[in-house]
């Protein structure tokens, strides 16, 4: 991982992981003295397509439950959207500076590369948690991959995702790092995303029903939940508790 | 110029269920538009039997105080008038601290050290004292660790308390010290080359060691307690110093990270704090490289 644009005079700095780009505010701008970096990963693909919106207004009710949490100021944010590509919309940003006015919902279309998007967010984490850490920030991570269906035809396995999620922490630049996979609509998919969850040592599998707006409403509370309950274990050794959804 | 501070409990308050005695506080005064750093740590006497907590609070926000209003009074701070500066400081000081020891019961909650160093922004130049013990860590722009620390006879210092109350035996003791012509000894460890020491008589300090500063040949002062002095397994305050100066970004709460990070460390390899702890920086950033400063008295 290396850094590559780190301009004094911008907000961002931009690293290159293993194979791709992730961006983070810049270090000398944060003032807290430990941060829990939080990533929600949306799958994109055709599939999903009818419930953009309702997914991203999803995603701004989890923005405004964690800028009213007590521990807002610890908190930092991370969004990317999958199908077989990867896309950050956006990169590590402490809480209360995101402007989810800007958010725009994007067409489903592709396939799912399930795998990659789960390696990219915990490798992201890794790599902006060791650029924290080093700088004498507490850090500890967690992150959501929401989908409604399996992997299709991603390069990394499930072994290389819970090699990647032990690996912050072993290197001890990450305290703890949780990693939730949660299915919208993947009823016909249970038995392999939790097969999914369990090969990658994933921290729980929640079903979180359909694409309704009453479920996506339970979703954003769990997630806002979750992140909470893990910026709370930071400093404590270890990570959170998983939350009942 | 940032300024940040940071205290903890030590081991044998913690285990015996009493509160941490020492307090730390940092901040900026602004005076008329120019803004001057402090930072500042008092040490609440453990033998006092008494609540210096308390105490180690009001004697802080007693400098502050005095801070502000002298600084008014001199339209800021200049060398050319640190002497009377510095006076009236002394003054305000007691001032300040006789007007907050009305808070609490006892007269010996206030027997609290002080060290505290105040700077002009815009000039590098200040004021910093040692008013019983604690020590002062100079980091200078070539590297070098300049770590002052008082050394009293008998390990009694005058605190600001004794010019407000008659504390008894203790009053006595410190009259006793003065006749006796014992000194109190100001060391700074400057780390392979010999220490400078400078021996002052108890009277000379009975105010506290105050003494103007030019810091622009430094890139950061830090306070502390004589807890510094006092981790387990045996370490010096110097290589404390080192590992809690030893800061990786100056934003916000800099201080507070180094001293979490460095003292987690410091406790991996056994070092922990037995005594209270406290801290104040303020971060200067001088690139002069000129330590001759340091020989003044």
């Amino acid at each position: 991982m290396k850094l590559i644009s780190d301009d004094p005079h911008t907000e961002t700095i931009v690293a290159q992981a293993s194979n791709f780009q992730f961006s983070g505010v810049r270090p000398d701008s944060l003032g807290a003295t430990e941060y829990t970096l939080a990533t929600i990963v949306t799958d994109i693909t055709g599939s999903t397509g009818g419930f953009e919106d309702e997914i991203l207004k999803m995603r701004k009710l989890v923005v405004d439950a964690c800028k009213s949490n007590p521990r807002a100021e610890f908190l930092m944010l991370r969004t990317t959207e999958f199908n077989s590509q990867i896309k950050e919309t956006q990169g590590f940003k402490e809480v209360n500076a995101v402007d989810t006015n800007s958010w725009s919902a994007t067409r489903a279309h592709g396939v799912t590369h399930l795998f990659d998007a789960a390696a990219e967010a915990i490798e992201a984490t890794n790599g902006y948690g060791e650029i924290l850490s080093n700088q004498d920030f507490n850090v500890n991570g967690v992150v959501f991959i929401i989908t409604d269906g399996d992997d299709t035809g991603s390069i990394n396995t499930p072994s290389t995702i819970k090699m990647l999620s032990e690996l912050g922490v072993k290197e001890e630049h990450l305290e703890s790092l949780n990693v939730i996979l949660i299915g919208i609509n993947a009823q016909s998919y249970h038995a392999k995303l939790t097969r999914f969850q369990q090969d990658a040592g994933l921290q729980q599998y929640v079903d979180a029903g359909n694409a309704t707006a009453s479920d996506l409403a339970k979703l954003a509370k769990f997630i806002a939940a979750s992140i909470s309950s893990q910026s709370q274990s930071l400093g404590t050794g270890g990570p959170s508790q998983a939350l009942t959804f | 110029m940032n300024a940040d501070h940071y205290f903890e409990i030590g081991l044998s308050h913690k285990r015996a269920g009493t509160p941490c005695q020492d307090y730390a506080y940092s901040g900026k005064l602004n005076i008329a538009g120019k803004f001057f750093h402090f930072a500042v740590i008092s040490d609440g006497c453990s033998g006092a039997e008494a609540e210096t907590d308390v105490g180690s609070r009001a004697v802080v926000y007693s400098f502050v105080e005095a801070a502000f209003r002298t600084l008014i009074d001199f339209d800021g701070y200049k060398p050319s008038v640190a002497p009377q500066f510095i006076a009236q400081m002394k003054d305000e000081l007691l001032r300040e601290l006789k007007r907050r020891s009305e808070f609490s019961r006892l007269s010996r909650d206030y027997t609290a050290t002080l060290v505290a160093v105040l700077l002009d922004e815009e000039t590098s130049q200040g004021i910093e004292v040692i008013f019983g013990d604690g020590t002062i860590i100079h980091h200078h722009a070539n590297g070098e660790l300049y770590v002052t620390s008082a050394e009293w006879p008998d390990n009694t210092p005058i605190y600001p308390s004794n010019h407000i109350f008659d504390y008894g035996a203790m009053t006595s003791h410190i009259r006793h010290l003065i006749a006796s012509g014992q000194t109190v000894k100001y060391s700074a460890d400057i780390g392979i080359r010999k220490p400078m020491v400078m021996s002052k008589s108890p009277s000379d300090v009975d105010r506290g060691f105050w003494r103007p500063i030019d810091a622009s040949h430094v890139t950061s002062i830090s306070v502390c307690s004589d807890g510094i002095e006092q981790f387990a397994v045996e370490i010096s305050a110097r290589e404390i110093a080192e590992e809690l100066t030893n800061f990786k970004n100056l934003a916000g709460s800099f201080l507070k990270r180094r001293c979490l990070k460095g003292l987690k460390t410091l406790a991996d390899n056994g070092h922990v704090p037995i005594d209270d702890f406290s801290m104040a920086t303020i971060y200067v950033g001088g690139t002069k490289d000129d330590t001759s400063v340091e020989a003044e008295v």
